[in-house]
């Protein structure tokens, strides 16, 4: 893990602002959807190694929730999103 | 004073002698000594027994690296375990301890085992102690742990605060040596942020027991002469007693100071409340 994460809003932090809040990857299924998709979305985690997107919050910041793309094998940070940004720019 | 004291040389200060105590013992030393320094000038050359056997132990080195100058420093719930004396800075007041010894550093029931060591093979503790099996718990383990082992935890809860805070800088030094104080003085000139640390109490590192003479001077003068430089220029902040110990991510490295633990009780202010402070330093 990196150990400075470029906030959008904040600047340049310390990784102990943030917390994470899990794969960001994940698309919510429909309400109705099989047991199945709902299993894959609450417990089936891929744990990729190289590049991964999660969502972390920067709790002692903006304590706004932003996609961190990062490299687990190498540590880099690709690019810091806010996640509600990101959700409009992909039409979530 | 002492035998063992040489009249002149060294860095220490004779105009301020110092009391503490060893085992109970009452010892003198001067400011500028190190814990390891002043036991020597006390003739107290044993100052642990060796992990296993009891072996008895001395001073083998003047740094960090000591393997066998294990010391507990201090009383009660500010007891610090496994402290190397050769990096102790005296104070006056300071109480140290020797370890891994019952019930005397001179005279240790366990180093007994040195005695009949040509008969012991070796790990044979491993097979002796196996039988009976209800002899483990009663008898052999509370031996085995009374024998081995260091330093003991303190059970109370810990009276100290601790500070955490980030540091930024242009430059990191770490070693205030020739090449660090000349790096520092170089870079601090050009007017970048630089952080000198260094693990030991007085900066200069080699030059401190350098015997040859710089810009005629004696190469601890010269040293503090750089140091004093140092101290004027706003953008060079010195760490002593700082140790860097990791170089993580994104140039964040890890260090940590030891504020007020050559002092025998924190001073209770609010300036400085901490006795260590963890210190990450982004540069």
């Amino acid at each position: 893990m990196a150990s400075l994460i470029t906030c959008p809003h904040c600047g340049v932090r310390p990784k102990e602002e943030f917390t994470i809040r899990g794969d960001a990857s994940l698309m919510r299924p429909a309400p109705m959807a099989s047991e199945e998709a709902w299993h894959d979305y609450v417990y089936v985690r891929a744990n990729p190694r190289g590049r991964s997107f999660e969502h972390w919050q920067h709790a002692a910041g903006c304590r706004r929730f932003l996609v961190v793309e990062r490299d687990t094998l190498t540590h880099e940070v690709h690019s810091v999103t806010d996640g509600a940004v990101l959700a409009t720019r992909s039409g979530r | 004073m002492s035998a063992y004291r040489l009249p002149t040389g060294g860095l220490v200060d004779r105009s301020r002698p110092l009391a503490f105590r060893f085992d109970g013992r009452s010892m003198r030393g001067f400011a500028g000594d190190t814990l390891a320094s002043a036991l020597l000038a006390n003739d107290q050359v044993l100052v642990g027994r060796s992990f296993k056997y009891h072996r008895p132990r001395g001073i083998v080195s003047a740094g960090s690296s000591e393997p066998n100058a294990l010391v507990t420093i201090g009383f009660g719930a500010r007891s610090d375990p496994n402290t190397k004396a050769t990096v102790t800075e005296l104070y006056a007041g300071l109480a140290a301890r020797s370890q891994n010894r019952w019930p005397a550093l001179s005279f240790d029931v366990g180093a007994v085992t040195g005695l009949l060591s040509p008969f012991l093979a070796v790990g044979f503790y491993y097979k002796t102690f196996m039988w009976p099996a209800a002899f483990w718990e009663k008898v052999y383990e509370p031996l085995i742990r009374r024998a081995s082992g260091l330093g003991r935890a303190v059970l109370e809860p810990d009276p100290e605060r601790y500070e955490k805070s980030w540091a930024h800088c242009d430059l990191l030094i770490v070693g205030a040596g020739p090449t660090g104080l000349m790096a520092a003085l170089t870079a601090g000139r050009a007017g970048l942020r630089v952080i000198l640390a260094d693990e030991d109490f007085r900066l200069g590192g080699s030059l401190l027991s350098e015997a040859r003479v710089i810009d005629s001077v004696a190469a601890h003068v010269f040293a503090d002469r750089v140091v004093a430089e140092l101290q004027t220029l706003p953008n060079v902040t010195l760490f002593p007693r700082t140790t860097v110990f990791g170089w993580y991510d994104d140039n964040v490295l890890g260090a940590v100071e030891r504020v007020q633990k050559h002092v025998a009780e924190p001073a209770s202010g609010t300036a400085q409340p901490r006795r260590r402070r963890s210190l990450p330093i982004w540069v």
